[in-house]
């Protein structure tokens, strides 16, 4: 009874020990998405960038985002162009200086600034602000596979259905989606990211799948940006 | 030279290394010597990695020498003892090479060896004061181990034998290789994603001041005072200074004593949004900043602080301040070391000469501190 028990004792020793490597230890996977977190969060310390952003719905482009984003002094010029039919789109410039945030619009030709305390400035910052939604997505991953080649990573990730939203389309009933990352791997540096989304078909919905591209370019290199002399005739936004 | 005096010279070489890693690990470990030796963190750094080598190898010499020894020697506890010593070589040098290799690509798996190989250094001190507790006793003769009879390492009962010593280590060994590749080769955990957000931080604050108390922040009572060299000079309330544009980023956090924590999302106003407010004269070219402690002041160049991350921050992974990080506002400065991020900011003075700021004049630490 005693030699049952002592050998109890020691398999039990080693089950603990077994269990308390397994819980500790991070997977390869897990330690993969630490490292595109680390990629996705850095970009908020890059001095200046540049970024285009692409969403395509059912393969057809319905929405372009170019930003000009300088840290020192502060200012980020970001340029949207929105599908609304086959012949209409819209436009809009944005300029986000330390304190206030202008609002230009081509046709018809108007400057309206706010400051940041405004109702609609969350929102807009949004907009120069990218990489939220895509660390976000990062909490929906299912499964991860890595490639490297010539210096570049690229990642595949299939992600768990999730709702979100982008830029003002909403993603509901989500079938299946996949997000790819390319980073430059020293140093680390964040290239792009792609998410394609599949959609349960429905008579609602006027567009079954969505792909969201963003390219980042001239990392702290150095951009101009000015804000053009119109911005300081700009009228209150309401 | 005789077997026991080579036992003896293999424990005492075994013994001293163990030491001087404990000591040159302790400097690198606890917080007070980390101040006190900051100016040497490298060089002791590199100190405790080269006796880590010569620890290892002297491992190697010993261990051949060490299995005539527990042959000759029956009982379980002396091949415990041995056990436990090869395990902590096995466990302070895998973790050791990890970290001085530093894969960053391993975020987690780095983390985890830093925890190990703390904890093993931590238990080393118990087990060691046992050890000469024990050696000192049977010096004393107050304790002596009972000789064993002739069949008594065989499994009669509850009889612990040296083979059940050795079964114990190697297969536990064996249950951690396991348990580690085992969780390697799995997909992404649930509970992992849901820590997502925290995993991003890699170490912790420990929480440094100059006083033993430190200043009470009161919402109804607190100003902050920015005047000197400057055309409009003020006194805001902490309301006040809530309607100043904010800015928010993500940036890690490090200690000019060698810690940092990594992902520290700051919010704040940043400093140039001050100076605009109060209109910097061309003759300020410093900034001195004043903590509630009344003890503790930095100064930096006023060019220094127009980045837009440079900030007062307020608030710190989304949560305001608490007091020991320095509520209800302290600087950030994301190129500085944690010393000029001065904690409990009150009062802000526009200077046209510069002086030394606290830990500058104490401990001769760089007036400018950048993260080299």
């Amino acid at each position: 009874m005693g030699t049952y028990l002592k050998y109890a004792i020691v398999v039990g020793i080693w089950a603990l020990l077994f269990g308390a490597s397994f819980y500790w230890m991070t997977s390869r996977e897990e330690e993969q998405l630490l490292v595109i977190q680390k990629a996705i969060n850095n970009v908020e310390d890059w001095q200046s960038y540049q970024s285009k952003q692409t969403v395509w719905a059912d393969d057809e482009q319905v929405f372009e985002m170019h930003s000009k984003t300088r840290l020192n002094p502060d200012l980020t010029q970001v340029s949207s162009k929105a599908k609304l039919t086959e012949t209409e789109d819209f436009t809009v410039e944005m300029f986000f200086s330390s304190d206030v945030i202008y609002l230009h619009t081509e046709n018809p030709e108007t400057w309206k600034k706010a400051d940041y305390t405004h109702p609609v400035a969350g929102e807009l910052e949004g907009s120069r602000e990218p990489t939220k939604f895509w660390l976000r997505l990062l909490k929906y991953t299912e499964q991860i596979k890595r490639q490297s080649e010539n210096g570049i990573q690229h990642y595949s990730l299939k992600l768990k259905p999730f709702r979100e939203e982008v830029h003002g389309m909403r993603l509901e009933d989500v079938t299946g989606a996949t997000m790819e990352i390319w980073l430059n791997e020293q140093p680390l540096v964040l290239q792009k990211m792609k998410v394609h989304v599949e959609l349960k078909p429905s008579i609602t919905k006027i567009f079954n799948q969505m792909d969201y591209l963003i390219e980042f370019s001239d990392v702290n290199q150095p951009i101009e940006i000015e804000l053009p002399s119109a911005a300081e005739k700009a009228e209150k936004l309401q | 030279m005789n077997r026991r005096k080579l036992y003896f010279w293999m424990h005492l070489l075994h013994g001293v290394l163990i030491l001087l890693l404990i000591l040159s690990g302790a400097v690198l470990y606890i917080d007070y010597f980390r101040i006190l030796f900051v100016d040497f963190k490298w060089q002791i750094r590199q100190l405790h990695t080269a006796i880590g080598f010569i620890y290892f190898a002297a491992v190697l010499f010993i261990l051949p020498n060490v299995l005539p020894y527990v042959k000759a020697h029956r009982r379980w506890q002396k091949t415990f003892h041995i056990c436990l010593m090869i395990t902590l070589a096995v466990g302070w040098t895998i973790t050791g090479f990890v970290l001085w290799i530093n894969p960053t690509s391993y975020l987690g798996f780095r983390q985890l060896n830093l925890a190990i190989h703390d904890t093993l250094s931590v238990f080393i001190l118990i087990w060691v004061a046992g050890h000469v507790l024990l050696w000192f006793l049977k010096k004393k003769k107050l304790y002596q181990p009972q000789p064993l009879s002739a069949h008594q390492d065989r499994d009669q009962g509850m009889l612990v034998s040296r083979r059940d010593v050795v079964l114990l280590f190697s297969g536990g060994l064996l249950a951690i290789l396991l348990g580690g590749l085992f969780r390697w080769f799995q997909p992404v955990s649930d509970s992992f994603l849901a820590r997502l957000d925290e995993m991003k931080r890699r170490g912790y604050f420990r929480i440094y001041s100059v006083r033993t108390e430190n200043p009470v922040f009161d919402p109804q009572t607190w100003r902050l005072s920015i005047d000197g060299l400057v055309e409009n000079p003020v006194e805001l309330s902490f309301d006040e200074l809530m309607r100043l544009p904010k800015h928010t980023y993500t940036h890690d956090f490090h200690c000019v004593t060698g810690w940092s924590v990594l992902g520290v999302k700051w919010e704040g106003i940043p400093f140039q949004e001050v100076i605009n407010l109060v209109g910097r004269k061309p003759e300020a070219k410093y900034i001195k900043m004043y903590s509630a402690d009344r003890i503790y002041t930095e100064t930096y160049e006023w060019s220094q602080l127009t980045q837009k991350t440079a900030m007062l921050v307020y608030n710190l992974d989304d949560k305001p301040l608490i007091e020991s990080q320095g509520a209800p506002l302290r600087l950030f400065h994301p190129d500085m070391y944690g010393y000029k991020s001065i904690k409990w900011v009150n009062r802000i003075e526009f200077v046209d000469q510069r002086e030394l700021g606290y830990w500058e004049e104490k401990e001769g630490y760089d007036l400018d501190g950048y993260i080299s």
